[in-house]
């Protein structure tokens, strides 16, 4: 039993100076990790776990990590990663992409990759930069500094239609092909004669469910007042034309009154401004909690304000076609009324799809998956002990006790 | 909002004016049926003159051949680009006549193909309700090809026309003074009342 006994001392000894070889100890560069992973896979999953991330781990490994950990391995991590984060916004108006927007502690090159396989880079710097890209889908791949770290949702609104209520006119027109050549859904509902309408889509019932922004370009609409008054207090959007202002019917979700009329400027379309070659109205006594979002030699020439829960911007402007038919450059009368309208649509935050994809975050995403990250190194000497050391030491005590009672057995008197 | 003009085209080569009073009559018509602010007297513009790009719909008519000039074709070819719509009529109303050949070579070296146009297309509903252009006198009468042509032709883009092409003759057919609508059982100006709302509303 004494020879038992000092055999099971001897090799707790031995085992506890042997480092412990089911605590492993990965990391590296490039597709280090991912190759550990593999190994663990296939030879078996360690006890315990240090894990040193220098590059930036794609989500198949961080997933891989992640799942050790939920069946059992005690995983401990630290990296020496910049922390950063990048989101997308899509906008209101279709053509116009998303804005990118990113924040860092460092300075990388961060790389979209996009439905359509087209990519933009973006440097991320310390300070938060915005960016607008154009992207195509609802997921955007992310690559940085080379290595694929994720994807990003698009928190992509809900969108709705565009009515546009008037008469048959130019004006109207050209602000339905605009819209439509933008993207925009677009119903209308045009007066040709009284009580008679050319129609575009389903133009009624007119509320929230159904369209986003409505465009009145004059006073044909104003049977439908009310219900445009009830469609902004409700969240609506709308849009006032100069000839909507005038007359009345629309007074009470205006923004200003118009007083006069300002000459247009002879050639300006040919010009930088070619919104100052346009007749507009003298806009007055604007209402409180305004704001001018445009302006022309000093006077306010787009104007805009809350009603209720909606938005209503209105225009000074007079026949807006002429812009479209005199510029060299027509995409910018386009990108015009599709900014009215974008400025005008309402955005539906609970509409977004919930991401519950953190790579936008990338360290982020580590330390959802793994636990918070170890500001120092692995503790020295640290080991779990095995399972078969408490086999040995029962063995041990055992041998001593009954060591013991035979000694005492065979001394007694 | 600026009232509807009527223009007609005022082209080089040929005999523009040879339709001096379709413009009054299609003016009554639009002021009568509709109520689109519509100008009391229509405009004449040259074709090479950027003044085109003021009225988004014009009228050109002729019997004589039809030769576009450089800088008419490109200011028709911008015109179009930026959202003018042309109306074109032979009236001479002959398959094989001067005018005929001449416009459908200049219209189609300018804008592209002139196509059929559909006899359910939009715009014969615009307004009135027609099975397709509807057959003018000059037609039936025997005058010139002794044809009724069933069917309009256009130049199409994005779905919508650019260039409307008539060889049935309206020009001679809306050829009065509209005082004398009241001696008409049925207003045959009402087909050019559904091409102004056409223009005007797509």
């Amino acid at each position: 039993m004494r020879a038992i006994a000092v055999a099971g001392i001897a090799t707790l000894i031995v085992g506890a100076l042997l480092p412990a070889t089911s605590t492993r100890t990965i990391g590296g560069e490039g597709d280090a990790l991912a190759r550990a992973l593999r190994e663990w896979y296939r030879v078996g999953l360690p006890n315990t776990a240090w894990v040193e991330i220098s590059d930036w781990p794609s989500p198949p490994v961080r997933d891989g990590l992640a799942a050790a950990r939920h069946v059992g391995v005690a995983l401990s991590w630290r990296h020496a990663l910049v922390p950063f984060v990048v989101e997308l916004e899509e906008l209101a108006d279709p053509g116009r992409g998303s804005v990118v927007r990113s924040a860092g502690g460092g300075r990388l090159s961060v790389s979209l990759t996009d439905g359509l396989g087209a990519g933009d880079t973006i440097a991320v710097s310390p300070s938060v930069t915005a960016r607008r890209s154009v992207v195509y889908g609802s997921r955007v791949a992310i690559d940085i500094d080379g290595s694929a770290v994720g994807e990003v949702l698009h928190a992509a609104p809900v969108r709705k239609g565009v009515l546009v209520l008037g008469r048959v006119g130019w004006e109207a027109a050209f602000l339905v092909r605009a819209l439509e050549e933008r993207g925009w859904d677009v119903t209308a509902r045009l007066g040709v004669a009284p009580a008679r309408y050319v129609t575009q889509g389903r133009p009624a019932p007119l509320d929230t469910a159904r369209f986003d922004v409505v465009f009145v370009l004059d006073a044909t609409a104003a049977d439908l007042a009310r219900d445009v008054d009830r469609f902004v207090v409700q969240g609506g959007g709308v849009v006032l034309f100069a000839d909507a202002v005038e007359g009345g019917p629309f007074l009470t979700a205006s923004v200003a009154r118009a007083s006069g009329d300002v000459p247009a400027s002879a050639g300006a379309f040919l010009r930088a401004d070619p919104r100052a070659a346009l007749a507009r109205q003298a806009l007055v006594g604007l209402e409180r909690g305004s704001v001018v979002l445009e302006e022309l030699d000093g006077a306010p020439a787009v104007v805009a304000r809350r009603v209720g829960t909606g938005r209503v911007v209105q225009l000074a402007y007079r026949d807006l076609w002429r812009w479209r038919m005199n510029s060299e450059e027509p995409s910018g009368y386009v990108g015009f009324v599709s900014d009215l309208a974008a400025a005008a649509s309402p955005r539906v935050l609970d509409a977004y799809p919930v991401a519950t994809d953190y790579s936008a975050a990338p360290v982020a995403s580590l330390a959802a998956a793994l636990g918070p990250a170890q500001l120092e190194g692995p503790p020295a000497g640290s080991h779990t002990p095995r399972p078969w050391h408490h086999v040995v030491l029962a063995v041990v005590l055992t041998g001593l006790l009954v060591e013991w009672a035979s000694r005492r057995l065979r001394t007694a008197p | 909002m600026s009232d509807f003009v009527f223009a007609t085209g005022q082209y080089e080569s040929g005999d523009w004016d040879s339709a001096p009073l379709v413009p009054a009559n299609v003016i009554d018509a639009v002021a009568r049926y509709t109520s689109i602010p519509v100008a009391p007297s229509g405009a004449i513009v040259s074709l090479a003159s950027s003044d085109v790009l003021r009225y988004p719909l014009l009228y050109l008519t002729g019997h004589l051949p039809v030769r576009f000039t450089a800088g008419e074709r490109a200011m028709l070819q911008t015109y179009l680009a930026r959202g003018g719509m042309l109306f074109v009529d032979d009236h001479n109303h002959d398959v094989d006549g001067a005018f005929h050949t001449t416009a459908v070579e200049e219209l189609e070296r300018t804008a592209g193909p002139l196509v059929e146009l559909p006899n359910d297309h939009d715009l014969y509903s615009a307004f009135f309700e027609f099975d397709g252009p509807p057959t003018t006198a000059h037609e039936l009468n025997g005058w010139g090809d002794n044809l009724v042509h069933k069917q309009l032709r256009a130049v199409i883009r994005g779905g919508r026309i650019v260039v409307l092409y008539s060889n049935k003759d309206y020009s001679s057919e809306w050829s009065y003074h509209p005082d004398n609508k009241r001696f008409l059982s049925v207003d045959n100006t009402r087909f050019a009342v559904n091409l102004v709302v056409y223009a005007l509303s797509r």
